[in-house]
């Protein structure tokens, strides 16, 4: 049966036509005609299909890192060592990104935007410092405040003193002057006194933990802001931030704080443009389906290779073809594992027909 | 032959307990020495002929088999002392660990192992395996925790491991015995909490009291030239463990110290490591005599070259031929011309029935020397002969109905080409056989694109196949007609390519004309058969490009060959009308492969064969009327005005002085850094910008300079080969070369690139840039450059190989059982179901009109539209 999405695309390719009734119908039959002749065939090895559509052009992907479409001055991992993040699952991406939409009047309005970008963008301590001392004898940090920085991030000396105190443990935050702040570090002591403030410096004052850099550009119609680092959750809780079509290229933290048909989608959108922004446009998007179906098979993202779906197949022998054999047959002999012969590699050692493609079937002939 | 045909259903993987072990064995080995004087093999020692035989002529004494036949026997050794097997130095640790020492049962509460039995049901209903390995270290770490039994209140003390083979408990080291005898007391209804199916396995197994012997075939003898025997590495190991295992047991009968014999145990234990594996961390391998490192048992089975990948999972053939390949656009895409050595060494097996015999009698009677010959008679007894040419005659007399042939290839045969590395499927295609002279496979240049073959030295694979299965798949499902359309993105790639796509933009142009005779020759060579008006001198070339057309089809588009502005408007769109060209010049956005206009639709709407059909005649047209009309290219191509040279020349001086600026104002802090990069990030940036600015203005001039009818030209704009940014590096300028994505840095000390320039210059020269043209020569420093820049480029395709080779095997190996059902679902091997309709519409990408229906298209012959 024609699919619902081909059927209404064809009803809007029958008015654009403006097909008149016989010719209609001439049309839906052909459409319906077309659609069957175009179905796989029962016992199609597909997985293999895509694997070799993934895999041929695999040698013309570029091993650099390029510039982003649009933003020239960010970095994203794309081609070959993207590809290779996405299907080895690893947990955090090499340059995490978000695209962070926004609500209808910050996307539409530039100076809206880039207030937006500077809630989300993380500020450390250390950038509203002027100045900063030790004094040894007293046990106390003790630091000149830069009033330009307080103004450009909008925080006032007793929100930071605030702040500071409350994300600070062993340390007592006070204002001295105007533009001063004494930190008492007794109970750090003396040994951990610098280790003590080099994380003073990085304590995060404004924006989402995580998020290094924003960045505002024009998508199509409307502004929105990408950003270096990932951070999902707390973006979505961010003023102005659109959390439906907000994305990062981080699966694994799509997969826990979306789900894991979010992260399937994401591991589609994200195979797809890494391997076109390395110039491979054509490979079709039922190919990637495919490797993200699998790899959310279980509920969880898993990887594509010996920690993950390799190691989860049914079939000693079909493990211990891939990697690891003596470990594989051991623990089947351990506890007393039954091949069936149902993988297709398991056929191939044993010089059976595989159970795929023309193998799916057999023939009785009359004679 | 007698043939055996059995079905295998399945294997269970078992381990040999010692009862096994002496159940399997023919006899237990106790003699060290391997032969006798006389060279016989030693009764009772390692190549005793009870555990099979290697040489010819002789019989196995087990089972009286001759070699090939005997699959060999296993004996076994008999332990002076028990030995641990290494695979299981850190399971024993866990499971000592585990286990009370004085009951033996696993330190877990009732409660608990209940949970665990329950969550092991579980998992064996619907968990994966990576859940059952973490329930098995989760018990595993929970009842190392007891230090009490809480079975039986007994105290459990804490082991430690020394890799690989060494247990202490406490400050006690634990002799093998004393760990085997805490093993032995572990209960079978405690196994499963070890992951162990007490079936299967008893955990004082990995204590080895007893040794399995492979047999002889496993670990044959090879006799050198001189006569020489040389041993099978496990034999080597074998002679090893029996020589200490014998001295042990001599010292022990004898009394001998405690330290001599905890010493021989210990040597005991080594040989018998390295014979299971020679590569464990902690010991040193053991080596031949000549130092190179035995081979283990782990060693055989393990890596690329093991058993399992070398040998199961991939196998050697026969009826395989490989040679290197060169073109020949006079056969047909789907043919291959074949060396008639290989041809007269390649058979196809062929019954002899009453229709056939006559011509079976003659293709005996041509003999093995012969062309359409034969190698080998089988007759109604199933004796296989040889024909030669003293026999040939007779032969030919007597072959009968029930007989067999086997012939020599000969056209029309099905064959399977390959070439590697096999990337997708088309790297694997049935042709037609064309046997023709010479020592090289011919293949017709279109399909060079699915194989990425060339011709400077490629070799291919041909498998003739054998039996008529394997023919009918080779046609029907791998044959090339059936694999124009690329699975991968649904669009066709077997189409014109370079040579013929200029012969055919050539011909194709607005005023290209050819006299009545001269387009006669064309198409009666290229095998057109059609009919030119008859009444006209001259003959256009698109009216010769139109006799390959179906008579009603339609067509319209614009060309690639428009984007380069270099052809006129008529030649910018095509327009083909009830099968004629009337505008528009034939490019690679026409017949092209990898997106050819004209070549999908045909391919489409008129069937693969009939495109295969229209593929052979493009390619033989377009080849002929670049041979007919003749094209070269030489230097004197890339030469440009003088005017053209001096503007290219200002540019770049005008980029340089930029650059200079640039600098200058980075120099004096007054650039404007852009956003998230440094100020030095920033000039780099826009000194790269800017050169390039100036090359790509150096390529438009060279471009616009470029007369159309400039052979590189044509090869550029028809999309055959190259494009203009090649000729400009030619005739104008190279441009700036980058290294790591940037301007050179390292050089000269870290201030500059060479002892040539200043230090600390940042200049154009100094960094990369090359100002001159490939056709004006480069200077030293230039040269440097584009020489580094190509050095990096080859490096990084070197590193990129491996990685992406890497990554396509993991993704084969996770997605090769999928398939897809006949209730159109995607499953895997275990039945789990990975879609629900493959790609969510049950499209078959290499069946679509590049993933989709062209539902325009349809709209458009509903519309009544011609085709």
């Amino acid at each position: 049966m024609v699919t619902k999405q081909i059927l209404l695309n064809a009803e809007e390719v029958a008015k654009k036509h403006r097909l008149n009734p016989d010719q209609r119908k001439k049309f839906f039959k052909m459409v319906k005609d077309r659609y069957e002749e175009m179905q796989v065939h029962p016992g199609e090895a597909i997985g293999v299909v895509t694997a070799q559509s993934l895999g041929e052009p695999g040698t013309q992907l570029t091993m650099r890192t390029y510039h982003y479409a649009g933003v020239l001055e960010m970095n994203v991992t794309l081609g070959l060592p993207r590809v290779i993040e996405i299907v080895d699952a690893r947990s955090e991406p090499k340059t995490p990104m978000m695209t962070v939409y926004l609500q209808q009047e910050p996307a539409q309005d530039e100076e809206k935007a880039r207030q937006v970008a500077a809630r989300i963008k993380m500020t450390s301590f250390e950038n509203f410092v002027k100045e900063v001392n030790v004094d040894l004898a007293e046990l106390k940090i003790i630091v000149n405040l830069d009033p330009p920085a307080l103004q450009e991030y909008g925080v006032s000396i007793e929100e930071l003193v605030e702040i500071l105190n409350k994300r600070i443990k062993g340390a007592a935050v006070e204002q001295e002057d105007e533009f001063t702040l004494t930190v008492d570090t007794k109970k750090a002591g003396l040994r951990k006194l610098y280790k003590f403030k080099k994380a003073l410096m990085e304590t995060r004052v404004t924006g989402v933990e995580g998020i290094s850099a924003t960045m505002v550009s024009r998508k199509g119609e409307e502004f929105v802001v990408f950003t270096e680092g990932s951070n999902l959750k707390e973006v979505f809780e961010v003023p102005g931030v659109d959390p439906a079509r907000t994305i990062t290229n981080d699966i694994h933290e799509v997969a826990l704080v979306l789900g894991i048909e979010a992260a399937r989608n994401a591991i589609m959108q994200e195979l797809q443009s890494a391997m076109e922004g390395a110039g491979v446009s054509n490979v079709d998007l039922r190919h990637v389906m495919t490797v993200a179906d699998m790899m959310c098979l279980t509920g969880t993202v898993s990887a594509i290779g010996r920690y993950g779906i390799a190691g989860e197949k049914a079939g000693v022998l079909a493990k211990a073809s891939f990697e690891t054999p003596v470990m594989h047959l051991i623990d089947a002999a351990m506890s007393g594992e039954f091949d069936e012969f149902n993988s297709v590699i398991a056929n191939v050692m044993i010089g059976q027909p595989v159970k795929v493609g023309t193998g799916t079937v057999r023939l009785l002939m009359k004679v | 032959m007698e043939i055996v045909k059995k079905d295998l259903q399945g294997i269970e993987f078992r381990f040999f307990g010692p009862d096994s072990v002496r159940k399997l064995s023919v006899m237990e080995v106790s003699v060290p020495e391997l032969y006798d004087q006389d060279g016989f093999p030693v009764e009772g020692g390692l190549m005793d002929p009870r555990l099979g035989v290697v040489d010819p002529g002789m019989r196995c004494r087990s089972c009286g088999g001759k070699v090939g036949h005997c699959p060999g026997h296993f004996g076994h050794i008999e332990f002076a002392k028990p030995v641990i097997h290494v695979r299981f130095g850190k399971k024993i640790y866990m499971w000592l660990s585990m286990a009370c020492p004085s009951c033996g049962r696993v330190a877990v509460e009732k409660e608990a192992r209940d949970i665990y039995e329950r969550e092991f049901q579980r998992i064996d209903n619907e968990g994966t395996n990576s859940e059952r390995a973490k329930l098995i270290r989760d018990i595993a770490k929970e009842a190392k925790k007891h230090s009490v039994c809480p079975h039986c209140g007994a105290d459990k003390p804490a082991i430690t491991y020394e890799k690989p083979t060494t247990y202490y408990q406490g400050e006690d080291k634990l002799t093998p015995v004393e760990v085997r005898e805490n093993l032995e007391k572990i209960p079978d209804e405690d196994l499963f909490l070890l992951g162990v199916d007490s079936r299967a396995f008893r955990p004082e197994w990995a204590v080895m009291t007893s040794f399995l012997v492979p047999p002889v075939t496993v670990r044959p003898c090879i006799t050198l030239e001189t006569g020489e025997r040389s041993e099978d590495d496990l034999t080597h190991k074998l002679v090893d463990i029996m020589r200490i295992n014998l001295r042990l047991r001599e010292n022990m009968a004898s009394g001998a110290p405690a330290v001599i014999i905890e010493d021989l145990w210990e040597l005991l234990q080594y040989h018998a490591t390295t014979f299971i594996d020679n590569q464990v961390s902690g010991i040193p391998p053991a080596r031949h005599r000549a130092g190179r490192i035995l081979k283990g048992v782990v060693q055989r089975v393990k890596t690329k070259q093991g058993r399992f990948r070398r040998n199961l999972a991939g196998k050697r053939v026969n009826f395989s031929a490989r040679t290197v390949v060169s073109p020949d656009a006079r056969i047909g895409v789907d043919e291959v011309g074949i060396p008639d050595e290989i041809a007269r060494d390649l058979t196809v097996s062929v019954y002899v029935t009453d229709e056939n015999v006559e011509q079976m009698k003659e293709v005996i009677r041509r003999g093995p020397e012969a062309l359409d010959g034969a190698n080998y008679v089988i007759d109604d007894q199933g004796n296989r002969l040889r024909i030669t040419d003293f026999n040939q005659e007779t032969l030919a007399e007597q072959v009968a109905p029930g007989w067999m042939v086997d012939r020599h290839l000969k056209d029309g045969d099905v064959v399977l080409m390959n070439r590697q590395p096999s990337l997708h499927r088309m790297s694997l295609m049935g042709h037609r056989v064309r046997v023709l002279p010479g020592r090289t496979f011919r293949i017709h240049p279109s399909i060079c694109a699915p194989y990425n073959a060339d011709f400077d030295g490629d070799e291919m694979n041909l498998h003739d196949p054998q039996g008529e299965e394997a023919r009918a798949e080779a046609l029907e499902l791998l044959g090339v007609r059936k694999n124009l359309r690329s699975p991968r993105f649904g669009g066709v790639i077997i189409g014109g390519w370079r040579t013929q796509i200029s012969g055919l933009f050539l011909l194709t142009q607005k005023d290209t004309v050819l006299s009545r005779e001269k387009a006669f020759q064309l198409i009666y060579d290229a095998g057109i058969e059609a009919e030119l008006p008859s009444s006209k001198k001259e003959i256009t070339g698109r009216e010769i490009f139109s006799l390959l057309l179906p008579s009603d089809f339609n067509i319209r588009f614009k060309t690639k060959a428009s984007k380069s502005g270099k052809v006129g408007e008529d030649d910018s769109e095509v327009v083909v009308k009830d099968g004629k060209l009337l505008k528009g010049v034939i490019d690679s956005s026409a017949v092209g492969s990898f997106g050819g206009r004209i070549l999908d639709r045909i391919v489409q709407e008129y069937g693969p064969d009939f495109g295969t059909d229209f593929i052979n005649k493009l390619a033989a047209l377009g080849l002929l009327y670049l041979k007919m009309r003749g094209m070269t290219v030489s230097i004197e191509d890339f030469e440009i005005p003088e005017e053209t040279h001096k503007e290219i020349n200002q540019t770049l001086s005008k980029a340089k002085r930029e650059v200079r600026n640039i600098i200058k104002k980075a120099e004096a802090g007054k650039l404007k850094s852009w956003p998230g990069m440094s100020m030095v990030e920033t000039r780099e940036s826009e000194i790269i910008h800017t050169l390039n600015k100036a090359r790509d203005e150096a390529v438009r001039m060279v471009g616009d300079v470029l007369s159309p009818s400039n052979p590189a030209a044509i090869m550029a704009i028809s999309g055959a080969r190259g494009n203009l940014l090649n000729v400009a590096l030619i005739a104008g300028a190279v441009g700036q070369q980058a290294i790591g994505g940037g301007r050179p840095k390292r050089g000269y000390y870290s201030s500059r690139t060479f002892p040539h320039f200043v230090k600390h210059d940042l200049g154009a020269e100094s960094k990369g840039f090359v100002r001159s043209s490939y056709g004006s020569g480069l200077n030293p420093f230039e040269f440097f450059w584009v020489s580094a820049s190509g050095r990096e480029g080859l490096t990084d395709t070197g590193v990129k190989t491996p990685k992406s080779g890497y990554m396509y095997r993991r993704l084969s190996n996770a997605l090769q059982d999928l398939k897809v059902e006949y209730d159109g679902t995607v499953r895997d091997s275990g039945g789990n179901i990975i879609q629900f309709l493959y790609g969510e519409d049950g499209i078959d990408v290499s069946m679509s009109d590049k993933g989709f229906i062209n539902l325009d298209r349809l709209a458009e012959l509903a519309r009544g539209g011609d085709k």
